[in-house]
């Protein structure tokens, strides 16, 4: 009964997506056009080498048009994003509730990093309009302090490694958060270690929740050279790295060079991680 | 996932490629506060996204029909889609709104501001010329003011990013300024009264000292001879002592001193007692003094006033007889004195009323050769405009007038006619 309810919400989502897409395209084409006489308006100018006031009131209102354009299509392409996000929601919590009643998916590991990948990339991307500061939890800017992390929210956390009697900062899925505790139940996102830990809130890191947009919020990245704590790619656990360059669009993803003691020189050659997957970490104190 | 879709890349073919290297020319400088001529505007990219190129996903939704739900296949493709769109949607929409606030800006305040624009290569050079010359005439004109108004070039290299050159030229200047050297200012003004024309004024100066010699030349009138000064010293402090009460009793009073005090005899009587003497080891005076009886001459003397009276009167009787000169009875030392500075003036006078002469003589000299010399440099002016004329003449090969050549050789013979009289006066 209930994955019908899901379900009939999801094909609804889906239909309004289909025609928000073809408003969108609507609205895309008519932007196009305006900004074509912009463009004829833009050669004019230059041909006539100097703005005349006449061109001058041309130009602003063709702007304006412009920008209602824009801000139409911005919003259009906004409710669309919402919709994919809501019905990725829907998806999440039905995969949550299989869990809980025992039908745990199993992934091999390949199909393991896969799945990260495209979480990842699927992210919901957070752009604000003009003038607005990022959020938490949106790329590098980090949770509010009193945060707490959802049941089946990213986390990184710091478990000790049973054999090798050392700490690692691992990618781990929140179970749950016992308030009166104040501590958190995590699952290995790693299968087959099949761990849960319970941690204490300040182990657990939760991992950002929106992408940040590389073209309108350049402050919500890490800025270059920045020591962060990262996914290292084929794994599932958090290394130090230093940031070599940051994502340059919305698709892209932070170039990072990783401290790894396997190279010569101790620093494995740049790779690419998601901003998902990108923290920081204070330095923990050796004691 | 690793595909890369660069939101960045133009859909407008040729136009946005200008664009794009236009781009690289912004700088500072092209928001500058340069004059409306020198306008030299790009325009801002708007972006868009290539549909075809990069929109595969969100195109095959489009192909289909609108009630048809997007599947959930596609769901991971088109999201990335819309997200380029939608950053790409956002940038236009910060981009356009910059514009037109710059836009406004410059209809509010023309010369102020302008769109954020970029400088377009092939105005690039007339721009930096313009620029050259600008700095060069700033240059010139920081020199001028040499930091007079420090103030005013400061504000001007404020909206004036021309040139760091002006910048620090007012700030060097300015610093060297100021110990200011006033000495050869000074000099030329304490030396220009001796170096300049005679004038008549300095001649009239001249006689004026003459007539004052002429004067000290006549001699001192010098005036009779007044009360002995301690009668007016005696006179001047009792009036301080009693205030200014009456002057005849205070004369009364000094009168009645004098009776009291002055009993002694005064010269003219001490020399004709003591030639009356027979003896004079035997100091009548002393006697006189201590024993009135042992002198019976002086004791028996008449009862007259006072000693001056008797003085006086003695004088009188001596000078009826003959034996005192009237004539020298005002020939005291200070009389001498007076007498022999006056002797000294006159010579010093004598002396100064030659020199005075001989340089008034000189002084209308030179006054007469002063006017010759205006002449000659009134002619020497008129010559060199007649000399500018021919070399322009000649410049543009034109043959001067007969008329106009005269003119050139009167003044040239006018002019070493003048400077003949100069050499002979």
């Amino acid at each position: 009964m209930a994955s019908y309810f899901e379900n009939a919400a999801i094909q609804e989502r889906l239909k309004t997506l289909s025609s928000l897409v073809h408003e969108i395209e609507g609205e895309r084409l008519k932007g196009e056009q305006t900004l074509d006489h912009i463009t004829k308006a833009h050669d004019k100018i230059n041909q006539e080498g100097r703005l005349t006031s006449y061109n001058q009131q041309k130009l602003k209102g063709l702007y304006n048009t412009a920008l209602s354009d824009a801000v139409q299509e911005e919003e259009l392409l906004r409710q669309a994003l919402t919709k994919i996000m809501e019905i990725r929601n829907i998806c999440n919590e039905r995969k949550l509730k299989a869990r809980s009643e025992g039908n745990r998916e199993i992934f091999h590991r390949g199909a393991l990093m896969k799945m990260l990948q495209v979480s990842a990339q699927t992210l919901p991307l957070w752009v604000g309009k003009a003038d607005s500061k990022a959020p938490p939890l949106c790329g590098a800017i980090p949770a509010d302090p009193n945060y707490i992390a959802k049941p089946g929210d990213m986390v990184a956390a710091m478990v000790k490694i049973v054999e090798g009697d050392e700490d690692n900062w691992i990618l781990a899925e929140v179970v749950s958060f016992n308030p009166v505790t104040r501590k958190y139940e995590v699952d290995d996102i790693d299968e087959e270690q099949k761990l849960r830990h319970t941690l204490s809130r300040r182990l657990v890191v939760p991992l950002p929740i929106m992408k940040a947009n590389p073209e309108t919020d350049p402050d919500a990245l890490f800025p270059k050279g920045a020591v962060v704590m990262a996914l290292y790619p084929q794994t599932t656990c958090f290394y130090k790295a230093l940031v070599n360059q940051l994502p340059t669009s919305v698709l892209d993803d932070y170039e990072l060079i990783f401290e790894d003691s396997n190279y010569a020189d101790g620093y494995a050659p740049p790779l690419k991680v998601a901003q998902r997957y990108v923290i920081d970490i204070k330095e923990r104190k050796k004691s | 996932m690793k595909t890369k879709y660069s939101s960045k890349k133009e859909s407008k073919g040729k136009d946005s490629a200008n664009y794009q290297s236009n781009g690289k020319h912004k700088d500072g400088r092209s928001q500058s506060s340069e004059t409306t001529e020198e306008f030299d505007f790009a325009f801002p990219i708007l972006q868009t996204v290539d549909r075809t190129r990069h929109l595969h996903c969100y195109s095959s939704i489009l192909a289909r029909s609108k009630d048809e739900p997007v599947t959930m296949e596609d769901l991971d493709r088109l999201q990335p889609e819309l997200e380029v769109m939608f950053s790409c949607a956002a940038i236009r929409v910060r981009t356009l709104k910059a514009e037109i606030t710059a836009l406004t800006n410059a209809e509010e305040n023309k010369a102020e501001i302008k769109p954020v624009s970029l400088v377009m290569s092939q105005k690039k050079r007339k721009l930096s010329d313009a620029r050259f010359t600008k700095s060069l005439k700033d240059l010139s004109k920081v020199r001028n003011r040499d930091g007079l108004n420090k103030d005013s070039v400061s504000s001007e290299n404020d909206t004036d990013n021309s040139g760091d050159v002006v910048n620090e030229t007012p700030a060097e200047s300015s610093k060297v300024t100021i110990p200011k050297n006033d000495t050869p200012n000074k000099f030329w003004a304490y030396v220009e009264p001796y170096a300049k024309d005679i004038t008549k004024e300095n001649i009239k100066d001249l006689e004026d000292l003459v007539a004052a010699c002429d004067t000290d030349l006549g001699g001192v009138n010098i005036p009779p001879l007044g009360r002995h000064y301690s009668a007016n010293w005696a006179e001047e402090d009792l009036n301080q002592e009693r205030g200014s009460s009456d002057k005849a009793e205070i004369s009364g009073m000094i009168k009645k001193a004098a009776t009291l005090c002055e009993r002694t005899p005064g010269p003219l009587v001490q020399r004709l007692v003591s030639a009356l003497m027979e003896d004079p080891s035997n100091d009548s005076f002393s006697k006189l003094d201590s024993d009135s009886d042992s002198c019976p001459y002086l004791s028996k003397l008449p009862l007259f006033h006072t000693t001056a009276c008797f003085e006086r009167r003695l004088k009188r009787e001596l000078e009826a007889v003959g034996f005192l000169d009237g004539e020298n009875d005002d020939n005291d030392e200070i009389m001498t004195e007076i007498k022999k500075c006056e002797e000294e003036l006159k010579i010093v006078a004598g002396q100064n009323k030659e020199q005075l002469e001989l340089l008034i003589s000189k002084a209308k000299y030179e006054m007469k050769r002063q006017e010759v010399k205006s002449r000659i440099r009134a002619i020497e002016t008129e010559l060199t405009e007649v000399y500018r004329k021919t070399t322009a003449a000649k410049l543009k090969k034109k043959q001067l007038k007969k008329k106009e050549k005269d003119q050139a050789w009167k003044i040239l013979k006018k002019r070493e006619q003048l400077l003949k009289t100069l050499e002979n006066m």
